[in-house]
């Protein structure tokens, strides 16, 4: 099942993986002709592999868009059908909403869990990573069985709330949209800390010491300098983040129960349920563009934070 | 080092690919692929009709575990090359689906000499495929938790059950049976869904969860998150099994059967095919399939169940007579709308 609606995801950072690729190949070896041909041919293995399992299904995803429901014939019909529908982008600002939250919630406790990575010792390291990363170990099914025993009536949360005296009858977490936003940002911190590490790590441990030798507190040199220096970092997992909520299927599922719809059980719903495929290939392909200019105004952010403002001093 | 290189490189990506698009195609002379809905199906056909066939034939009977929705969608996306499976199981709605979509083969009956056992009501009206399993829609309740013991579908609107009560969306057969269900009870039915739509939202400040599958109402039930809920019967006496209070009623109006289709694709290998089918027909595995833990009701004449099961797991013809006959062939074409409708009007 998830294997059947994972390649959404899997596509977007097929995409972002092969224009990286690209760009390192053409900047770091311009002017050598024949070391670029070279390099070029070291891609040659995962372009035939995209274009086979990436690019021949997306054509196809075009393809069944402008088939008619019925019977012969192209059309846009099915764009029209949807984009018409409130319904369709009420679903959509949902699964939007729901992927910008996630991501808000992994940077707020990716950031400090990254500081803290990068202050100590090895064998701490180990843990932090071990616990982040363990819950990718386990399969999305048994995960959401997991937060169905935490957060339903008779969970541990629940009954810890209530010996506790904060709450007198059970809060519902289970089938609601925060427990959704709390099982997907368990499993999506490693997408935001990792990248955070990075590019926390790249950076001149002399830089915080110096702020304070300026008269910062720890606090401000953090906030000051740290901070904006690890934004790189910081929309590389947001991007990645905001990739695999939207196209997150199980867990809304699971965790959400028939409550509520995203996206993706839209698209499940009229690929294997209705077999309306030309409208499941409409509603994929909608999705797949609003995720797309999400990723692309990430990245545009990235660029200009990287070239822009350090081009924009040397001028002036 | 450059062109041994290159060599290495394209030699081993092309391998690569090719490996994983033929992936299955070796050894396929005694192999039988069939998929089963997992859990206790898989393990009830893989005593009941693998393990016999292996023996009686020599050949290797594969299980995979597969819904049945997801495999007629996977038939018809495999189109003129090889499905997933050469025998399918399916239940009602995906059956007439698949054979309107053309994935089944046409059976040839003479060939299945236990299919003469089948009860009438149960004989399909195509030979399409055989139904292997029956299983019955009511009403599961805790009797542990709940004092009321509920009788008939509009008993799932009483004060006592608020907040207790669970559904199922109709992306599910279940949900929709059971959206169904209530429409007849209020006067409409397949062709008038109004009344059902109207009977679940006058149902939802009852309604503690909306499970979108069996699966997951099941756990809920066992978690205690919800008490009551319209479910099939084999997941009930599951539950029961583990000591839950679990118990299942035939609603006053009816019960309503969903029966589960064994089909054979476009696959080759016909007469293994055939005989998986035939098996599974048997006496034995009939009978070995309507014990516990999988309670499928038989589909041929004169199997037993034990006496605890009667009345439960529908084996008798007067167990047949109290079940309520649905058309899926007017319920297909209207359940897109349904689904539709469900996910802008029941919001909990």
């Amino acid at each position: 099942m998830d294997q059947s609606l994972e390649p959404g995801d899997q596509g977007l950072n097929g995409v972002a993986a092969t224009a990286g690729v690209a760009r390192s190949a053409r900047v770091g070896h311009r002017g050598r002709v024949t070391s670029r041909l070279r390099l070029w041919q070291l891609a040659l293995p995962a372009t035939l592999f995209l274009s086979v399992y990436f690019f021949a299904p997306l054509l196809m995803l075009f393809w069944w868009s402008v088939r008619a429901p019925e019977g012969r014939g192209l059309t846009l019909g099915n764009f029209g059908t949807l984009l018409s529908d409130p319904f369709f982008f009420q679903t959509l600002g949902l699964s939007l909403r729901l992927s910008f939250e996630v991501t808000a919630v992994t940077l707020f406790l990716g950031f400090p869990l990254a500081y803290l990575y990068t202050k100590v010792g090895s064998s701490l390291r180990l843990v932090i990573l071990f616990v982040t990363l363990l819950p990718l170990l386990t399969s999305a099914v048994v995960r959401s069985f997991g937060w169905i025993v935490l957060l339903g009536k008779q969970g541990l949360v629940n009954q810890g709330l209530m010996s506790l005296g904060l709450t007198d009858s059970p809060v519902r977490l289970l089938f609601s949209l925060d427990g959704v936003r709390v099982a997907l940002a368990q499993v999506q911190l490693p997408f935001m800390l990792l990248p955070l590490i990075n590019a926390l790590e790249q950076l001149d441990p002399s830089l915080e010491p110096a702020a304070v030798s300026l008269g910062a507190s720890r606090f401000q040199a953090v906030l000051r300098v740290t901070l904006p220096l690890a934004m790189p970092g910081m929309i590389a997992g947001a991007i990645l983040n905001f990739a695999l909520t939207i196209s997150a299927f199980i867990t809304p599922a699971m965790v959400g129960g028939g409550s509520f719809i995203v996206m993706p059980t839209l698209v499940y719903q009229s690929a294997i349920i209705t077999l309306q495929w030309p409208r499941a290939a409409t509603t994929a392909l909608i999705l797949l563009v609003v995720a797309m200019a999400v990723v692309w105004t990430g990245a545009a952010v990235t660029r200009r934070w990287q070239y822009g403002p350090r081009q924009g001093g040397a001028n002036a | 080092m450059s062109g041994v290189t290159r060599r290495a490189v394209l030699i081993g990506g092309a391998a690569g690919t090719a490996a994983l698009v033929a992936g299955r195609a070796w050894g396929q002379q005694k192999e039988l692929i069939a998929n089963t809905y997992g859990g206790g199906w898989e393990q009830g056909h893989r005593q009941a009709i693998a393990e016999p066939i292996e023996k009686k034939t020599g050949a290797k009977v594969i299980l995979i575990s597969m819904l049945a929705n997801e495999l007629v969608a996977r038939v018809k996306a495999a189109g003129g090359s090889r499905p997933p499976v050469d025998v399918a199981l399916v239940d009602d709605g995906p059956f007439l689906t698949a054979i309107k979509e053309e994935v089944f083969l046409k059976l040839p009956m003479d060939k299945l000499p236990n299919a003469a056992k089948l009860y009438p009501q149960y004989k399909p009206k195509e030979p399409y495929g055989i139904p292997i399993g029956a299983s019955v829609i009511g009403i599961a309740y805790n009797a542990k938790k709940l004092k009321t013991v509920p009788a008939a579908w509009e008993d799932l609107w009483k004060p006592e059950y608020k907040g207790k009560v669970g559904l199922c969306t109709p992306a599910s057969t279940l949900g929709t049976v059971a959206l169904l269900s209530f429409a007849k009870a209020k006067g409409g039915g397949e062709t008038k869904i109004e009344p059902g739509f109207e009977a679940v939202k006058s149902l939802l400040p009852s309604v503690g969860s909306i499970a979108s599958s069996p699966a997951a109402l099941q756990t809920l039930l066992e978690r205690g998150e919800v008490d009551i809920a319209p479910m099939w019967h084999s997941n009930t006496l599951l539950l029961k099994g583990k000591g839950t209070g679990m118990e299942f009623v035939f609603p006053k109006e009816g019960g309503i059967a969903g029966l589960a289709w064994l089909a054979v694709t476009k696959a080759g290998n016909l007469d293994l095919a055939l005989a998986y089918l035939n098996q599974g027909l048997s006496p034995e595995s009939q009978t070995l399939l309507a014990t516990p833990p999988f309670f499928f009701g038989p589909t041929v004449q004169g199997i037993k169940v034990e006496s605890q099961l009667r009345g439960v797991v529908p084996a008798a013809p007067e167990d047949l007579a109290r079940l309520i006959q649905i058309d899926w062939t007017k319920i297909n074409p209207a359940r897109p709308e349904w689904i539709n409708r469900w996910n802008r009007e029941i919001k909990v």
